[in-house]
């Protein structure tokens, strides 16, 4: 019983043509009287359309005549064609429909997600097993699948409406109607691109302290000029393979078009969110700056000021060292006072500050959220100092505590086995190490005190840090186009194939069609998810609290970790 | 005493017996052996090994007698720096005599690094004593109080009181460091309510004197003849006593009592408890092996 592929509109009498390989694929209907006249139509447009020539590969081989079809008259008017097929080497077929697109609409099938824009896993789990893969027996051979659905047959699908227009209209290009207009106007502004995005590179990337610290470490704004830096570079290289529309296969093609619109899409989304923003901005400059100093003032300065002396006279009746306790209070009130006092120098100015952010935001809500990122760093400076000097001093209490366990046990840190051995210690170390620890024991709730405060202070930011952060992420790589097109259209997201049994009322049989599966959610949101895995996995709540406890500096995510990289994989432009 | 038995019955299971399976057999339990290594205790060697913890208590009370009287500044400070040195000096002399050992250079050896740490500890403590009497100023004196009693009675529950012959190491164990480290602690505490640096400088110096240095002195004593144990005891409760009668008579029957009590009543307890002991054995203990060196 032979399968046969017809396609689901195609309610013409005469010739059919199509693939015999890897499985009898009609392709449409040539309404001519004679086979002869058939075979030269067909050589004629395959050899006249250019597009031809880069499908055929795809394919597996040219398409032939296959034979003669007839459509009786009550199928007219059914819903499903039945055709009476007179095919060579074959008597008994059944049929399964397929549905043909233009190529210009993007729809196309294909067997499983395309992975062209998820790194390929075989390169990725290393090329030392790429070896014994190709040994290995066990695995299903695609040669046991060569009568069944494979990607051959597939493209052929996808390619049977070209084939029907190049037989009717031969040396016709494609492309799609959206991006004609974008052409003239894309060359110039493609070079002024690549030219801008290099330079904003190499400023960004400059290294102050070399080799580590980049300069987009420090701050967030350089951080995201970078980001557009990078996406104007990806236009650049976009833009120019997205004209090849004929010469590349569809389903990179359409993943290329996702990509890329969907960046523009983001960027205009934030462009305009931010011009609004920037106009609230700039209206308000000097409410918001007066807001700004004097919650500033009250937080970050006054408040603190408060905290300090409060643990300096016996908090809660907890009664802390004097002596250090009033060196601690002193240090750090000094030093946020000194802080205070560049507020207040820096109050006049911040009206224009403010104004100028509003005016820098209509380059888009990112640049803002970053802008208030910097700001925010700035602004609580003097907290993360105070927390870099408690937590030095708590961090090395700890480390001598543990030494001094050590010490009494009878042990010893061997650094060149990188083990503790026990070891003998004299009476004199013995003793040292005892007055030692009654100084350490009676100094520790005074240092874990002070710690604790600045702690607390640099997780609150950390955490108004995390959010805005996440913010950012979240606008500068969410896949809306995307999720338009998989609710809008999913023919052109295609993630596998499934069979539909349908009936047709008043017929024998149901008869089975094939249609396409949109790529699951999943998919769709899988940067998405990866990144928001990462974020959870540095700000988990119990890695946080235990690198209080044991006085680990609390960083925040390194950026490169919330960035991903635009430009796909397999570019063959 | 001869029990009559099962003539036939064997203790396996795969056979089939005669008897029930929950048969027990009128031999049951015979060879139980109670107390097999008991060897009694006697009362003077008793009396003679609780001299150990009489001279740690006796230590413990001669040092709360001499900060008594620093806090009420009946003795001199100075004159306190010199005792103690003094005491070490003799202490280490006596030390040194028992110890057979070592060869001439090492002993040389000995005696120049003793010197080199015990002058390191010397400035170390009188360049931190500031630091030390401010440590604990701003608890309340009841706290003081309290917090030292309980760091005093877990140095004396966790001191070393064992016998450490000469070719032992002197490696201590992690109790007997925690020992010595709640007595210094308890100085510590209590030398927050001395007024000036040099009170506490001879407070300290004392304390670790008598708590880190004397039990080595101490454990060197045990080995030695009966006579010079007892004369120890005998002296060290005396000095106790009389530093005590000067201050408060009450607190000098205090220290009396428990005196008493620890060398002479405990040790009588501890005698007419034994007649509780039932410790039982048979054949299915652990076997343990009989090496040629056994420590008596």
């Amino acid at each position: 019983m032979l399968t046969v592929f017809w396609p689901i509109d195609v309610k013409r009498s005469g010739f059919c043509y199509g693939w015999n390989a890897p499985s009898v694929c009609i392709a449409g209907v040539l309404e001519l009287s004679a086979e002869q006249e058939a075979k030269e139509a067909l050589k004629k447009a395959l050899h006249c359309s250019i597009q031809w020539r880069y499908i055929t590969e795809s394919c597996g081989s040219e398409p032939v005549i296959l034979g003669k079809c007839v459509f009786g008259v009550e199928s007219v008017r059914s819903k499903r064609p039945t055709p009476f097929l007179q095919l060579r080497n074959c008597g008994d077929y059944t049929l399964i429909y397929y549905c043909r697109h233009q190529s210009n609409t993007l729809r196309f099938h294909t067997l499983d997600i395309p992975k062209h824009n998820v790194p390929s896993r075989e390169t990725v789990a290393g090329s030392a097993y790429l070896n014994s893969v190709l040994h290995d027996f066990t695995a299903p051979k695609r040669d046991q699948f060569v009568t069944s659905i494979n990607d051959v047959v597939l493209n052929q699908f996808n390619s049977s409406k070209s084939l029907e227009q190049a037989l009717s209209q031969p040396l016709k290009t494609e492309e799609p109607k959206l991006l004609k207009s974008f052409i003239p106007v894309g060359s110039l502004l493609l070079r002024i691109f690549a030219r801008v995005s290099v330079a904003l590179s190499t400023i960004c990337n400059f290294s102050i302290v070399p080799p580590h610290l980049l300069l987009k470490d420090v701050s967030a704004t350089i951080q995201q000029i970078d980001v557009r830096a990078e996406q104007m570079d990806f236009f650049a290289a976009e833009a120019g393979s997205l004209r090849r529309r004929t010469s590349t296969p569809i389903h990179v093609y359409s993943g290329r078009y996702t990509n890329f619109f969907n960046a523009v899409w983001l960027i205009l989304n934030d462009i305009i969110m931010g011009v609004a923003l920037g106009s609230f901005i700039c209206e308000n400059h000097v409410a918001l700056a007066r807001l700004l100093v004097e919650t500033a003032e009250d937080f970050l300065v006054s408040w603190v000021q408060w905290t300090l002396q409060w643990l300096d006279s016996w908090p809660a009746g907890l009664k802390l060292n004097t002596e250090l306790s009033h060196f601690y209070s002193h240090t750090f009130i000094g030093l946020v006072t000194v802080w205070g006092g560049f507020l207040q120098k820096g109050a006049p100015y911040l009206p224009t500050v403010i104004y100028v952010i509003g005016v820098l935001s209509s380059g888009g809500m990112t640049i803002t959220i970053s802008l208030l990122l910097d700001v925010l760093a700035l602004l609580t400076a003097h907290i993360c100092i105070c927390y870099v000097l408690s937590r030095a001093v708590y961090q090395r209490m700890l480390k001598s505590a543990g030494s001094l366990w050590n010490l009494f046990r009878g042990k010893r840190y061997n650094v060149l086995r990188n083990r503790t051995d026990s070891w003998e210690y004299d009476i004199d170390q013995l003793l040292f190490g005892t007055i030692f620890f009654t100084l350490l024991a009676f100094l520790f709730p005074t240092v874990l005190v002070y710690y604790s405060l600045f702690a607390l202070l640099r997780l609150c930011v950390l955490v108004i840090q995390a959010s805005l952060e996440t913010l950012l992420a979240l606008m500068n790589h969410f896949p809306l186009f995307a999720l338009m097109l998989r609710v809008k259209d999913p023919w052109r997201l295609p993630g596998g194939i499934h069979f539909v049994l349908e009936e047709s009322p008043g017929s024998e049989t149901p008869y089975i069609v094939i249609k396409n599966q949109p790529v699951p959610l999943s998919t769709i949101f899988f940067q998405y998810i990866e990144l928001l895995s990462r974020l959870a996995k540095h700000y988990n709540p119990l890695r946080l609290l235990w690198c209080l406890l044991s006085g680990q500096h609390l960083a925040a995510i390194p950026p490169y970790s919330i960035r991903c990289n635009k430009i796909p994989e397999d570019s063959d432009s | 005493m001869p029990k009559s038995f099962d003539k036939d019955w064997e203790k396996v299971l795969w056979k089939k017996q005669p008897f029930a399976d929950n048969h027990i057999p009128r031999q049951f339990l015979s060879a139980l052996r109670r107390n097999v290594n008991f060897t009694p205790y006697t009362y003077w060697p008793l009396v003679l090994l609780s001299c150990a913890i009489t001279q740690h208590v006796a230590t413990i009370f001669i040092f709360l007698a001499t900060f008594v009287r620093l806090k009420e500044h009946m003795v001199d400070p100075r004159s306190l720096i010199l005792i103690s040195v003094g005491c070490f000096v003799a202490g280490y002399t006596i030390w040194s005599w028992g110890n057979h050992t070592t060869s001439k250079e090492d002993r040389y050896a000995n005696h120049l690094k003793t010197i080199k740490s015990s002058i390191l500890i010397f400035l170390a403590l009188m360049s931190l004593s500031p630091v030390l009497r401010t440590l604990t100023a701003a608890t309340s004196s009841d706290s003081i109080w309290a917090l030292s009693a309980i760091l005093f009675v877990l140095n004396a529950l966790l001191a070393d009181y064992g016998v450490r012959r000469s070719y032992q190491k002197l490696q201590e164990g992690l109790t007997s460091v925690l020992s010595m480290n709640a007595a210094i602690s308890a100085s510590v505490v209590l030398a927050s309510r001395l007024t000036a640096d040099i009170d506490v400088f001879a407070l300290i110096l004392f304390s670790v004197q008598a708590f880190a240095l004397f039990p080595i002195l101490r454990h060197r004593l045990q080995v030695s003849s009966t006579l010079v144990q007892f004369l120890m005891t005998f002296s060290l409760a005396l000095i106790a006593l009389a530093l005590t009668a000067s201050l408060s008579w009450t607190v000098m029957c205090i220290f009396f009592i428990a005196f008493f009590f620890i060398t002479f009543l405990a040790p009588a307890f501890l005698v007419w408890a034994q007649r509780y002991k039932n410790e039982i054995r048979g054949p299915w203990d652990v076997a343990t092996p009989k090496t040629a060196l056994v420590s008596s």
